[in-house]
C-alpha cells in the first residue's frame, strides 16, 4: 500500500495528491477512508471548510511530522508542557495570527491532534503572563465591557485575589 | 478570532496552566469570559487538571523506620470522614509528656530535595485529639505549632488556660511557601492565620528527627492524664509544586472532599451567584 495517493480538494477547488499515510494523520479523513472505502486512487475527498492555502501548510506539518508516534488517546489526562515545541515547528508557525487561527480550525476540523495541540501552545504562550489590555492589542480583540461592568467583574474577583 | 467555538477556545485555555493567566483571559472580552467563567464544567476540569499536574509525589518510604511502617500500614478506614476515603489516612500516636518514647512517634513524608527549591504547598485534614497539640515541621524549620501559638485578635487561641477550638475535630490545614526557607503561609480551615507568632519551644524530642527534605508532623498531649491513649488522625495529605490559591483552599475546605474529589468550578460559580446578588 506505500505509496497510494489520494486527493484532497479545498474549499476553493484546489486539489492536491498526498500519500494516503500522510493524511491518514487526521483522523476525520481516516474514517472517510475506512468507513467509506474510499481507497480508490480517483476518489477525491472534497475538505468544505479548509481553503487551499491553509490545506497546504496543513499537508507541509503532517508531511514533517508523518513518522510521529500516534498521539496519546487519553489526551484530557495528558500534562500540557508550553516549552515543549520542536524548533521545525516553531519556524513552520511563524505565521500572522489569521493563518494561525486557520490553522487551529483545520486541525479541530480534520481532526489531527498533534498539530492542533502545537497550535493551541502557541496561541496559549501568547496570552500567558499578560494584562487583559495586552491580549486584546495582541489579537485585536475590541473590549466590548461596559465600564459599569468592568466595575462589577473585578468586584466578583475581588474574592479570587484575596490572601 | 471570534470563529474559534466555545468548545474550542476551552480546548485553548486548558493549555493555560496558571490561575492568574486564565483569570485575566477572561477579562478579555463578553466572549472568552463566558467561555472561561460561565461554565462550571470547564472550570471543574481546569482545577482537577491544574490540581492533578501540579501534585509532587513523595518518595517511596524506604528510609522509613520499622514503625512509620507500621503506621502506614495502620491505614484505618473506619477513622476518616467519608469523603476521605479514597485517600490514604494516617493514624499517628500522641505523644505523653511525661513517657518519652524511644520510639519515634512521627509522621514523614520525604519528598525529593528540589521540591522545596521553588515554590510549593501542602493541603492536609488532622483529626487533633482533645488536649492534644500539634507541630508541623518542614525541613528543620518548624512551620506551625498548634498550641504555642496566639493569635491577635484571639480567634483562635491556643494558650494553655483555653480550650482549643478544633479539640476533637478534623481540621483542614494548608501550608504555602512562595519564597524557599522563608515566608511560609498558614491556613486553618480555610482562614489565614499568619498573624500567628509562632514559639519555638516544642519539645527537645523533635530535634534531631527532622530530614531537610520532609514534612514532619507531631501530636503531643499537653498534659499527663490518665486517659487511655489517643490517636490523632491525618487525611488526604497532598505536596503541590505550586502555592494553592485562596479560591482552592476555600474550596477544599467548604467542600471537605480530598483533593481528587473537588469541585473548584462549583465553588467559584456558586460563591460568584452570593456575590452578586450582594452587589
Amino acid at each position: 500500500m506505500a505509496g497510494n495517493k489520494i486527493k484532497l480538494q479545498s474549499n476553493d477547488g484546489d486539489t492536491f495528491d498526498v500519500d494516503v499515510e500522510i493524511a491518514k494523520q487526521s483522523a476525520t479523513i481516516k474514517t472517510m477512508l475506512e468507513d467509506l472505502g474510499m481507497s480508490e486512487e480517483d476518489d477525491v475527498i472534497p475538505l468544505p471548510n479548509v481553503n487551499s492555502a491553509i490545506l497546504k501548510k496543513v499537508i507541509q506539518w503532517a508531511t514533517h511530522h508523518k513518522d510521529d508516534p500516534p498521539p496519546p488517546e487519553d489526551d484530557e489526562n495528558r500534562e500540557k508542557n508550553l516549552s515543549d515545541i520542536s524548533s521545525w515547528d516553531q519556524d513552520f508557525l511563524k505565521v500572522d495570527q489569521g493563518t494561525l487561527f486557520e490553522l487551529i480550525l483545520a486541525a479541530n476540523y480534520l481532526d489531527i491532534k498533534g498539530l492542533l495541540d502545537v497550535t493551541c501552545k502557541t496561541v496559549a504562550n501568547m496570552i500567558k503572563g499578560r494584562t487583559p489590555e495586552e491580549i486584546r492589542r495582541q489579537f485585536n480583540i475590541k473590549n466590548d465591557f461596559t465600564p459599569q461592568e468592568e466595575e462589577q467583574i473585578k468586584k466578583e474577583n475581588e474574592w479570587c485575589e484575596e490572601k | 478570532m471570534a470563529e474559534l467555538s466555545c468548545a474550542l477556545f476551552q480546548h485553548l485555555f486548558s493549555y493555560i496552566d496558571q490561575l492568574p493567566d486564565l483569570i485575566r483571559a477572561s477579562f478579555v472580552c463578553h466572549y472568552w469570559r463566558s467561555c472561561i467563567t460561565d461554565d462550571e464544567h470547564f472550570l471543574n476540569q481546569w482545577f482537577h487538571r491544574s490540581l492533578k499536574f501540579s501534585r509532587e509525589s513523595p518518595l517511596n518510604n524506604s528510609a522509613m523506620n520499622e514503625y512509620q511502617r507500621e503506621l502506614t500500614q495502620n491505614i484505618d478506614r473506619s477513622v476518616s470522614p467519608t469523603n476521605f476515603q479514597s485517600s490514604q489516612c494516617y493514624v499517628l500516636q500522641v505523644i505523653d509528656p511525661f513517657y518519652v518514647n524511644t520510639r519515634k512517634d512521627f509522621f514523614e513524608q520525604q519528598y525529593p530535595e528540589s521540591f522545596f527549591n521553588g515554590y510549593y504547598s501542602f493541603s492536609f485534614w488532622l483529626f487533633l485529639p482533645r488536649q492534644c497539640e500539634m507541630n508541623v515541621r518542614i525541613g528543620t524549620t518548624h512551620v506551625l505549632d498548634l498550641h504555642h501559638c496566639y493569635h491577635t485578635d484571639n480567634q483562635y487561641g491556643f494558650r494553655d488556660d483555653k480550650q482549643t477550638l478544633f479539640d476533637n475535630q478534623w481540621i483542614h490545614l494548608v501550608i504555602t511557601n512562595s519564597e524557599s526557607q522563608t515566608g511560609y503561609c498558614k491556613w486553618i480551615n480555610a482562614q489565614n492565620i499568619n498573624s500567628f507568632n509562632l514559639h519555638q519551644m516544642f519539645n527537645s524530642h523533635l530535634s534531631g528527627l527532622s530530614q531537610s527534605n520532609a514534612i514532619t508532623i507531631t501530636c503531643k498531649r499537653i498534659n499527663y492524664s490518665m486517659e487511655s491513649p489517643v490517636q490523632a488522625r491525618i487525611a488526604d495529605l497532598v505536596a503541590f509544586k505550586r502555592c494553592l490559591s485562596t479560591i482552592e483552599i476555600r474550596a477544599i475546605y467548604q467542600q471537605q472532599k480530598c483533593i481528587d474529589k473537588v469541585q473548584i468550578g462549583t465553588y467559584m460559580i456558586n460563591r460568584r451567584k452570593i456575590t452578586s446578588n450582594s452587589i
